[in-house]
């Protein structure tokens, strides 16, 4: 996650992470923190993702690396339209 | 997934993270067995390198293999490109393999059913097809195609059949940025590389959209902007992207207003004596095209007269031309008049999907040149690429229907010569004659026989031209019916083009084939398969060399060499052949390997000089001119033409453009005059339509709508509305409207003031889905030298459905 400004400057942000049960936080430095999402359904992780971006100070979310179970197996063109 | 493994990829994901947060910077070139130590190590996974599969900026993942399948995907922290970064897509990237409707059959349209059929016959039915009229086969091809996938096809064609049909999707998507770079400097491809993003000071986007299309070189940008680094970024485009949102200047132009917009800065730079005299002296030389007949090369024609010629595009003439104030055109001028910051200029399918776009190509550079903002690292004129290997495989490999490979064509008996030396074919086996561009292929093979449409086979591999080209009803569905056109499509999903198709075949994706790409800033890239194809998919390259083999069975001499061997021909180390057209013998040995050591000699023909084969499997990808030091290492080129990084630069020069087209060293600073673009909206289709790409898709969606994270992030194409026109019209955010040109219609829901806002008179839609093919209304008007259709403006009117007439 890249803040708007250093971490340590959005404590309330921080605290609202700590409330997502899914989501560990790790390293920050500077303006940047490290997270992971750990979810049973790619619907959560999208809700988390979003709300995440949308909390206030976050200007960037990146991502370091993705796993992923057999959902994918599922996956279908037509299946969300 | 069980607890133990679940628990590691965390600590592993974390560990990604985390480095990220406090990482540094990388050096450029390293090797395959570092930057992989944070992954996790587990029994039963394996990790290693593979490009991503999807855009040409070409970043890397790591691939994480378990019992046979892909389970995880990492940015990768070795790799120059991304820095570990991935966009939305790349992560994503493993799951296109496991989407439930992979084809894993050929599949043979009977009585029009399509039913399974064994490979040896779909084999035998091509060849046989090719063999009772090779003159009539036409073969085409993709900027996703890896560089032996191409190059194979190439040789078949061009060498084996002597039929030069042989032409790349990438003709729809950066065919102009090569004839531009040929008319500037004689010679295709970008001389700096993604570097200049990290060191200019203004970064301009000409029609570009580099935050949803390229996000992760993007990020280069806007990172350093995080990093409290000032990069002006000027976004100068016919609507509002994302790109806009972190642009410091939006410059609005109307279609075709980029022409007029670099004339101006030109203009500007001569009126006001801040072009670079020393530069443009010692390395430049003015160019304009010809009266009659206009070609490639143009004449040379006089400062003085590129004067005369410039006169007239003042800032107040282009503010009308191209609908941006002069006062802004006054502001670039200023910027590329100031030596002291650096400048690099990005673009892609704007100025390439244009009907003036080699001249919009060669005036850009042109700008550049004229100005001296090139050749020092931040410095730039840049284009970028939309697929992985358009640059590695098309115009490096040369899989176009003039082009040999190593910057060679058909048309010049030396180069034929050459080419033929080195695949050892008798005197004379390649033609003469360029075959067919794209939108000419399709029209000969859409078109009835009788009426002189003379391409009777096409065989169609790695793309979706029933969802791409231009003009859908003329140049595609038009096959429908036409009894002798067969269509054989190699696919890894059904698509809107295997719905023609006579005969499928299913193909080998990504890591489930060995494989090397060339992105955007000449880097060309290797991998290994990692996974088995499903089913009966197998490699493209393969299908080439068991047709080929098929053919020399049949006696075919074009299939022989002159000495009479089989022209892909791979022997042991005993001298025994290996039967690489007999898929359970194909990776016997590494066919990739023996092909790109072929392929490569080619390279130093245009100082392109690509290294072995075995350096790429050590590295994140190396950036031609390879080439080899005294100490027996490898050196990438990151700036070409400059003395201080290009070894092919004659000492002292400082610049060298050492294949110049008037061989003298120098570059070309084109004149081209302003021109309408060929259809602008009038009473009956009053708006314009540009088409274009979102972030969560990949050109036609075959993969990324099979990826339900993305598809559900964005479930369906849709016509981007300005708020004022749709209020004009009665139309509610998310109606079903038809947009309908002289052309097509197609149906699709209005999203007002979206993520791209379109000025008044303007409607955006996205291609990726084949529900909502928008090609039905595009025009298939071209650029009279890179023969590339312009996608990005044509006249449109949206209607709401009551209006509609129902079709007859
Ligand atoms: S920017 Fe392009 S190459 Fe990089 S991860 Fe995204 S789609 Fe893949």
């Amino acid at each position: 996650m890249t803040f708007s400004s250093e971490v340590v400057e959005h404590a309330a942000t921080v605290e609202l992470l700590r409330s997502i049960p899914e989501l560990d936080i790790g390293e920050s430095s500077g303006c940047r923190l490290a997270i992971v999402i750990d979810t049973d359904s790619q619907r959560r992780d999208r809700e988390i993702w979003t709300a995440v971006q949308q909390l206030p100070g976050v200007v960037e979310l990146a991502v370091a690396m993705v796993a992923f179970d057999d959902d994918g197996q599922q996956n279908d063109s037509q299946a969300d339209c | 997934m069980d607890s133990k493994r679940r628990g590691f990829l965390k600590s592993a994901a974390m560990a990604a993270a985390g480095s990220l947060v406090v990482g540094g910077k990388l050096p450029s070139a390293v090797r395959a067995d570092q930057g992989v130590g944070e992954l996790p190590v587990l029994d039963g996974l394996t990790w290693n390198k593979a490009p991503c599969r999807f855009c040409g900026t070409g970043c890397h993942v790591q691939v994480g293999v378990e019992s046979g399948r892909v389970v995880a995907i990492a940015g990768d922290k070795a790799a120059d490109v991304n820095k570990g970064l991935l966009c939305v897509k790349g992560y994503h990237v493993g799951g296109i393999l496991y989407g439930k409707d992979r084809l894993t059959k050929p599949l043979l349209r009977k009585e029009g059913k399509l039913v399974e059929i064994e490979w040896d016959e779909a084999i035998e039915i091509i060849a046989k097809r090719i063999f009772e009229s090779p003159n009539t086969f036409a073969f085409y091809g993709s900027g996703q195609w890896t560089i032996p996938e191409g190059y194979a096809a190439q040789k078949f064609m061009k060498g084996g059949l002597g039929n030069n049909h042989i032409d790349p999707n990438a003709r729809l998507c950066m065919a102009s940025a090569v004839t531009g770079f040929l008319a500037t400097y004689g010679v295709d491809e970008p001389a700096g590389c993604y570097q200049d993003l990290d060191e200019c000071d203004v970064l301009i986007t000409w029609g570009n959209n580099p935050a949803e299309m390229h996000p992760v070189l993007f990020s280069r940008v806007t990172d350093r902007r995080s990093r409290g680094e000032t990069v002006r970024i000027i976004d100068i485009s016919t609507r509002r992207t994302r790109t806009s949102d972190a642009a410091t200047d939006y410059l609005e132009m109307q279609p075709h207003g980029d022409v007029a917009i670099s004339l101006g800065i030109m203009h500007l730079l001569i009126q006001n004596g801040s072009y670079d005299k020393s530069f443009v002296e010692k390395h430049c030389n003015f160019r304009g095209a010809e009266a009659e007949t206009p070609t490639l090369q143009g004449e040379a024609i006089s400062e003085e007269e590129f004067r005369n010629r410039i006169a007239k595009y003042t800032p107040e003439y282009v503010a009308e031309l191209s609908g941006v104030p002069a006062d802004k055109i006054r502001m670039l001028g200023e910027l590329f008049g100031n030596r002291d910051i650096r400048i690099t200029s990005l673009w892609c399918m704007g100025m390439n999907q244009h009907t003036m776009g080699t001249a919009i190509n060669s005036l850009v550079h042109g700008v550049h040149l004229l100005s001296g903002h090139f050749g020092r690292p931040g410095d730039a004129p840049t284009s970028l690429t939309g697929q992985p290997s358009a640059c590695g495989t098309v115009r490096e490999v040369g899989t176009l229907a003039h082009a040999l490979p190593g910057g060679r064509v058909v048309a010049k008996p030396e180069h034929r010569q050459q080419c033929e030396e080195f695949w050892n074919l008798k005197s004379g086996s390649i033609n003469e004659v360029p075959g067919y561009h794209t939108v000419k292929m399709f029209e000969q093979f859409t078109k009835p026989t009788a009426e002189g449409g003379d391409i009777t086979t096409l065989f169609v591999q790695v793309t979706n031209p029933g969802q791409t080209l231009p003009n859908l009803n003329a140049l595609f569905n038009s096959k429908q019916g036409l009894e002798n056109k067969f269509l054989i499509v190699s696919e890894v999903y059904p698509t809107a083009t295997t719905q023609l198709a006579d005969l499928i075949l299913p193909a080998a994706l990504w890591v489930e084939k060995n494989g090397m790409f060339g992105n955007s800033e000449r880097r060309t890239q290797q991998w290994f398969k990692m996974v088995e194809p499903p089913g009966e998919a197998r490699d493209d390259c393969w299908m080439t060399i068991a047709i080929a083999h098929k053919l020399f069975e049949m006696g075919h001499e074009g299939m022989k060499d002159k000495n009479g061997e089989f022209i892909f021909s791979i022997k042991d180390a005993d001298g025994r052949e290996i039967p690489i057209w007999e898929f359970e013998h194909y990776y016997d040995t590494n066919v990739d390997k023996h092909l790109f050591e072929e392929y490569r000699l080619f390279s130093t023909m245009k100082h392109k000089n690509l290294a072995p084969y075995d350096e790429y499997v050590k590295a994140r990808g190396l950036r031609w001119p390879v080439v080899q030091q005294e100490d027996g290492s490898w050196r990438e080129t990151r700036f070409r033409f400059s003395e201080f990084d290009d070894p092919f630069v004659t000492k002292g020069q400082e610049f060298e453009f050492y294949h110049s087209s008037s061989n003298d060293g120098r570059a070309q600073i084109w004149f081209h005059e302003y021109a309408p673009p060929p259809e602008v909206p009038d009473e009956d289709y009053p708006m314009w339509l540009c088409t274009g790409r979102v972030l969560e898709h990949w050109h036609t969606g075959t993969l990324t709508r099979r990826l339900s994270p993305l598809n559900r992030a964005m479930p369906t194409a849709y016509v981007e509305m300005n708020s004022e026109d749709a209020k004009a019209a009665n139309i509610r955010q998310g109606e079903r409207v038809i947009i309908e040109s002289r052309r097509g219609t197609c149906e699709l829901p209005v999203w007002i003031d979206g993520r791209g806002r379109p000025p008044r008179g303007t409607v955006f839609v996205p291609f990726f889905d084949e529900t909502k093919l928008i090609n039905t209304c595009t025009l298939e008007a071209h650029d009279p030298f890179s023969k590339q259709p312009d996608y990005k403006k044509c006249a449109v009117r949206v209607l709401k459905k009551s209006e509609a007439k129902v079709p007859s």
